[in-house]
């Protein structure tokens, strides 16, 4: 499995983690767009709202009575 | 929570320990992919259900091992007892109420990521605090979503006119100081409820004085195993009645709940053991009625009497004093305290049958020679 795989090589290099590595180091930023989109509040902002429109609107049914 | 705080990974994150791994390797999807909607395809929302082992196993292998059939993982209990009410069924019943589990208690699974990355599911996610993981999952984000309804409510004091349990109140305790990690990831294979789960914290275990043969307070030393803390100690807590599940024209889940109300009931346990000594415990009432999940199958539950519907529970109102326990009398001859049938709804007589009080077993006043002197 590739992620067992890779998780088990993080493991080899866990030493290397308690030094103070700064995360343009520890992963290229530039290389992942995950990490480049998700701490761009700006650009989550401006996301957002379609972001909710894909995750769907809060699934909460209007036919709820009483407490759950 | 603002949309975009749910999901705002802060910088900080990728300086601890976990943010070292790349995103893709917990996640999947395509990190080289610039387009936010196709870099998401195959994703993996929460990498550590059902399997935590392939994410968390490699640094936290005994965690992960127990974890995976913990209560919180499985719920498994919920289910049993379900299926002990519906008994031998045929296929088509058992298809149609694995389909009302699936979406009734879908969200109510809890995975290391839902107690300590993102809020649960049951309300809608969104991280804890931009991605990092909380060695301690915060109380009133991360228990209350799910046990918000009756026992964060209890504990905090949010129930009418019912104050707060001591423990919060006035020792400023959080679930965590009861339920610790051991209790939380404990593997859960053989355990048939979760009153019985080996790791559950003891009143005992913290008050041993109350449970001394040669306790000073003779309402300690007389009832001891016989009658639960509870019983002398808890406050009324919330009883549920009349839930009804189905779905709705948008295909959303819903409930129907015909009332709740605030209850105190002292009922008998039906099977005393050494590991649960006390004759009496205090009861609660769920939601459940023979026609809960008639949306999905009408008349699904045809054991419905395999089980009470006033179980032994743990309401979390603990005070020193309460009405019952400020005077021997208050409790000894009130049948107001004690499950009667005439509490009982007729479907319901028989589920509880080993659980009502008779008058034979109600304690009966006390005499005022009979007073202990102390
Ligand atoms: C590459 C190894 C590694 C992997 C994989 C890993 N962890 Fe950890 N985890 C650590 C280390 C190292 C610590 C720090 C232990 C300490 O401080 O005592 C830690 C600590 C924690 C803590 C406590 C946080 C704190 O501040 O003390 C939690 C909770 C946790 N991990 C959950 C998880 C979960 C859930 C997963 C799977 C999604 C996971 N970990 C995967 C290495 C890892
Ligand atoms: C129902 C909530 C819950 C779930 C599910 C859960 N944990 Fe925990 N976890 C806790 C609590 C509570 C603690 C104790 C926190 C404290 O002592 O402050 C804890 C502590 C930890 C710690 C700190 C070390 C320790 O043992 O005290 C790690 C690491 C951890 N959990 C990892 C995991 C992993 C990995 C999973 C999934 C396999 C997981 N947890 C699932 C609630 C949970
Ligand atoms: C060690 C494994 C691990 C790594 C590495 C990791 N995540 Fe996560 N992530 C998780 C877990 C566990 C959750 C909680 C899932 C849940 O409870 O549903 C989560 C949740 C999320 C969520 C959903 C928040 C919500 O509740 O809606 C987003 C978005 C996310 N991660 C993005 C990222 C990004 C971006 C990165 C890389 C910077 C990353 N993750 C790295 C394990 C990881
Ligand atoms: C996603 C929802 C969810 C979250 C989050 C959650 N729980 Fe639970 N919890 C449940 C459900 C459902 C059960 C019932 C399991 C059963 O009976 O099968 C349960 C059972 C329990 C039990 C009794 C079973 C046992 O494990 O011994 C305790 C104690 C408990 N939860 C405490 C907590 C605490 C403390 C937290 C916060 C750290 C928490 N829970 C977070 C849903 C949740
Ligand atoms: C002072 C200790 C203490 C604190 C604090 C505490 N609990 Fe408990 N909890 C207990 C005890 C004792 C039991 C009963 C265990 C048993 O005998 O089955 C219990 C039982 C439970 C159960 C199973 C209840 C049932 O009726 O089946 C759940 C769920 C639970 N607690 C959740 C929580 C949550 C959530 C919090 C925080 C809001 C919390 N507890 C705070 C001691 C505590
Ligand atoms: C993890 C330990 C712990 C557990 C478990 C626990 N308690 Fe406590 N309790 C305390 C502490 C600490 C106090 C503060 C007063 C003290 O030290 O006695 C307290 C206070 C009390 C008080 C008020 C005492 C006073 O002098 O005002 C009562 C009554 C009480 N607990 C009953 C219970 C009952 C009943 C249970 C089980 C449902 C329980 N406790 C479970 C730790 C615990
Ligand atoms: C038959 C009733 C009864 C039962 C059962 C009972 N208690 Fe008590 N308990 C009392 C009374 C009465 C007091 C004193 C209340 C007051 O101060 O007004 C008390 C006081 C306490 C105190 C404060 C310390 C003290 O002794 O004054 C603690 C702690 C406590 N109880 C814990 C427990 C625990 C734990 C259990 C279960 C093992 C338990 N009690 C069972 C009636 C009971
Ligand atoms: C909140 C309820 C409650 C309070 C308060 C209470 N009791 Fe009891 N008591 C019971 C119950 C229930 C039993 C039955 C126990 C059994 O039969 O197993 C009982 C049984 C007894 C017994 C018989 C014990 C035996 O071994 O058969 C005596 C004696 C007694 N109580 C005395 C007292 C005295 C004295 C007080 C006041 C200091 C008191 N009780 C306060 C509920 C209470």
């Amino acid at each position: 499995m590739k992620i067992a795989a890779a998780v088990g090589t993080l493991c080899l290099v866990t030493p290397l983690i308690f030094l103070p590595v700064s995360p343009a180091s520890a992963l290229d930023a530039s290389t992942s767009s995950c990490v480049t989109c998700h701490t761009d509040v700006k650009g989550l902002i401006r996301l957002g709202w379609e972001v909710e429109k894909v995750r769907g609107k809060a699934r909460v049914s209007a036919e709820n009575e009483g407490e759950g | 929570m603002e949309p975009y705080e749910k999901i705002y990974v802060d910088p900080a994150f990728l300086e601890t320990e976990h943010g070292q791994i790349a995103c893709v390797d917990c996640h999947g999807g395509n990190p080289e992919d610039p387009n936010w909607q196709t870099a998401h395809d195959n994703l993996v929302k929460d990498p550590t259900f059902p399997d935590p082992e392939k994410t968390c196993g490699e640094c936290h292998p005994d965690i992960a091992a127990g974890a995976a059939t913990s209560l919180h993982y499985t719920i498994a209990p919920i289910g049993r007892v379900i299926e002990r009410r519906m008994g031998p069924a045929p296929e088509n019943v058992r298809q149609a109420m694995a389909t009302a589990r699936e979406r009734h208690c879908g969200q109510c699974h809890a995975s290391c990521g839902q107690c300590h990355v993102s809020r649960p599911d049951y309300v809608r996610g969104g991280f804890l605090t931009g991605h990092q993981f909380k060695k301690t999952p915060p109380m009133e984000t991360t228990c209350a979503s799910c046990h918000g309804g009756r026992i964060f409510g209890e504990f905090t004091g949010l129930n009418k006119k019912i104050p707060a349990d001591t423990h919060f109140a006035d020792e400023d305790m959080t679930c965590m100081d009861c339920h610790k990690a051991d209790q939380m990831h404990a593997a859960a294979d053989g355990v048939a409820t979760r009153r019985q789960s080996p790791t559950r914290p003891r009143c005992e275990a913290c008050h041993p004085e109350a449970v001394a043969e040669d306790s000073p307070r003779p309402a300690h030393q007389i009832h001891r195993r016989k009658v639960a803390c509870q019983v002398c100690h808890a406050q009324p807590a919330k009883q549920c009645y009349g839930c009804h599940v189905g779905t709705d024209k948008k295909n959303i889940p819903y409930f129907k709940c015909q009332k709740t109300t605030l209850d105190f009931k002292i009922g008998l346990n039906p099977d005393p053991s050494p590991d649960r000594p006390c004759r009496y415990s205090v009861k609660r009432h769920p939601p459940i009625v023979p026609e809960t999940f008639d949306y999905y199958s009408p008349g699904a539950l045809k054991h419905f009497d395999q089980e009470p519907t006033w179980k032994s529970g743990a309401p979390h109102t603990i005070r020193r004093r309460t009405p019952q326990n400020a005077a021997c009398n208050n409790c000894h001859g009130n049948r107001e305290l004690f499950l009667d049938v005439k509490d009982l709804a007729d479907w319901e007589r028989k589920a509880n049958a080993a659980v009502v009080v008779s008058d034979e077993n109600l304690p009966p006043a006390i005499a005022p020679e009979d007073m202990p002197k102390n």
